[in-house]
């Protein structure tokens, strides 16, 4: 196996494949000169996953070969990345090699921390406690959906950043949803316990998210912190962070939001940030310290939500800055912090919230993207998929 | 006001058949048009290091002296440089849509999953397909039942009736838009 290469891209995830095509287009020198290191089997598009928890769509759907996805001229290295040596220009894998390169790129993501809640990891996936943030338990989420016969439908988010800020309350807004058209919503009381003080942090869809809320008939908590689940007595424990008081939550239906992190390699290593981020320019995506590593995407520092999205806008600033940094040339590309959160409203409505670091809107379609519609939806469902296998992860969208 | 007029003037443009015709030639012609506008790029930047060379201009400022190229004329081409930064953005763009379609055509996993999403959607209308059966099963019966001669004068008659001429019409359109092959 070789053993250096041009540029290591860790994480073969949306950031990483998507930089990969695009650096591969860019520079037809670097066939074969480009590495991405990942262990998994599997590649996912996961904002399905919400759709998936809602029985709109098939788990299987959202799953590729990381084989078939993995652009032409890239070498994929089935191993994880154990440590970073950025002194070096080298990373240690989990099966003790080391791989040198000229240029890093990281790309690991976001990990889940199924610990940080006393009693889920045991609770999970079993006993109406679901969540969409995994593969393997979307599916129960519409199982315990579709099961549900009335009660308390429990969801949450934590107070850590996580990825698409705007899934927890999706999952809970097609549960209504779902209940209204099988006639048993009056049966059931929805409640969303969220660490967070708001419903959204930009003014102009909290507003419209405000009124999605008060039609539903939502019951929510605001800085409630879930810290405990109890599946034997069907009890979600929650600290209220205002006065530090613990609120027990009886449950029929629990959706988790678990507590997310830097992954650990990255927490541990010289890249990161006293947060556990790679730190990076919020602008060119070049890390602060290191001039030859890059980073984008959920592990990373950029004060945006972390979406798929955002990095649609990270990676060709990404690739392009590298390119040029590569050819001795000054960078010139910019990242405005660009995210989107589709936040669906019901099985057919949607509202399409985009902004960039200063909070402001950014809307790409030609109308009022805080009114819920089911264009947006469809675009959603039907079209951002195949925007996603076909256009952005080959480079070109 | 003025801006409305423009717009209602192109769409109805929109709908001449000269100007769809010539569309769809230029949809069909557009590899050799990517092409030729590239030459005119690389001709461009040749231009600029025409310019920028002292003595070949002299040259060329002698030639134009001695032939007809009129003012107008010299107009007309500085217009069409103007544009070619649009020009050349905009088939940018359909390159690499063009590129976008292509895989999601090769992606066997996008196709059936359009497929699949085009079944739910398609049920609402299916229904008005079952009930178009249904009218035509009843259309069917009737016509059996029917004794009565019917004489190529009867279907001429018929011709003439406003509501067959439409209905003729879509036919005409389907089988026009029906896919060559089969
Ligand atoms: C339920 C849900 C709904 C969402 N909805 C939306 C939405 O509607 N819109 C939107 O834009 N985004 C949405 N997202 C977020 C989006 O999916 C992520 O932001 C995006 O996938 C992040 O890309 P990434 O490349 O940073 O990480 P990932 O795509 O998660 O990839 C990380 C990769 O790194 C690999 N890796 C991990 N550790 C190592 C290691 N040690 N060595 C090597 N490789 C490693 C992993 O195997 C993985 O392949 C949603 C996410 C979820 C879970």
């Amino acid at each position: 196996m070789r053993e250096n290469f041009k540029v290591v891209i860790v994480g073969g995830g949306t950031g990483g494949i998507t930089t990969a095509a695009r650096l591969l287009r860019g520079m037809k020198a670097l066939a074969g000169d480009v590495a991405i290191i990942d262990p998994a089997e599997k590649h996912y598009y996961q904002p399905l996953w919400t759709l998936v928890g809602a029985g709109a769509t098939k788990k299987e759907s959202t799953e590729r070969d990381m084989k078939d996805v993995i652009p032409e001229g890239a070498v994929w290295i089935k191993d994880a990345v154990k440590e970073f040596d950025p002194d070096k220009n080298q990373v240690k894998l989990a099966s003790n090699k080391t791989i040198s390169y000229e240029y890093l790129v990281v790309a690991a993501g976001i990990e889940i921390n199924w610990d940080g809640v006393k009693g889920l990891k045991e609770a999970i996936g079993k006993g109406g406690v679901c969540s969409n943030y995994a593969y393997e338990y979307s599916g129960y989420t519409w199982e315990t959906l579709r099961n549900f016969e009335g009660g308390n439908a429990v969801f949450t988010m934590p107070s850590t950043p996580i990825k698409c800020g705007g899934a927890p309350q999706k999952i809970m807004y097609l549960t209504d949803d779902y209940l209204r058209r099988t006639g048993i919503r009056d049966r059931a009381n929805i409640i969303f316990g969220t660490a967070k003080p708001e419903i959204f942090d930009v003014p102009k869809y909290r507003t419209a998210l405000e009124k999605v809320i008060d039609k539903k008939g939502i019951d929510t908590r605001f800085n409630h912190n879930l810290i405990e689940v109890r599946p034997d007595q069907k009890e979600a424990v929650f600290e209220n962070l205002d006065t530090g008081e613990e609120v027990v939550v009886e449950y029929d239906m629990l959706h988790v939001t678990p507590p997310m992190r830097a992954p650990g390699f990255i927490r541990n290593s010289k890249l990161a940030d006293e947060s556990g981020w790679v730190n990076v320019h919020k602008f060119t995506l070049q890390h602060k310290e290191y001039e030859n590593v890059f980073g984008l995407g959920d592990n990373t520092n950029l004060p945006t939500s972390k979406t798929g999205a955002a990095i649609r806008k990270q990676a060709p600033v990404l690739a392009e800055n590298l390119m040029a940094a590569m050819k001795g040339e000054p960078m010139k590309a910019t990242y405005d912090g660009y995210t989107s959160c589709p936040v669906v409203t019901g099985y057919n409505s949607l509202v399409l919230a985009e902004f960039d670091y200063e909070k402001e809107p950014k809307e790409s379609l030609p109308f009022n993207q805080a009114v819920e519609r089911r264009s947006t939806y469809i675009l959603k469902k039907e079209f951002l998929p195949i925007l996603y296998w076909d256009g952005m992860l080959k480079g070109i969208m | 006001m003025a801006g409305q007029n423009v717009q209602s003037d192109w769409k109805e443009s929109l709908k001449q058949p000269e100007v769809q015709e010539s569309l769809r030639t230029l949809v069909e012609r557009l590899p050799d048009l990517v092409e030729s506008l590239e030459k005119v790029d690389e001709a461009v930047s040749f231009g600029r290091n025409v310019m920028n060379d002292k003595q070949t201009m002299e040259e060329l400022k002698n030639r134009l002296e001695y032939t007809n190229v009129d003012l107008d004329t010299l107009e007309a081409g500085l217009k069409l440089l103007e544009k070619l930064p649009k020009l050349l953005e905009l088939v940018e763009k359909l390159e690499t849509a063009v590129e976008f379609i292509e895989n999601v055509l090769k992606d066997q996993e996008s196709l059936e999953y359009l497929q699949d999403s085009a079944k739910t959607y398609m049920e609402p209308v299916q229904k008005r397909v079952d009930d178009g059966v249904n009218f035509w099963k009843e259309v069917q019966a009737k016509a059996e039942s029917n004794q009565q001669h019917i004489s190529i004068f009867t279907v001429l008659k018929w011709m003439k009736d406003p509501n067959v001429q439409k209905g003729l019409s879509y036919v005409q359109a389907f089988i026009d838009t029906m896919p060559k092959s089969r």
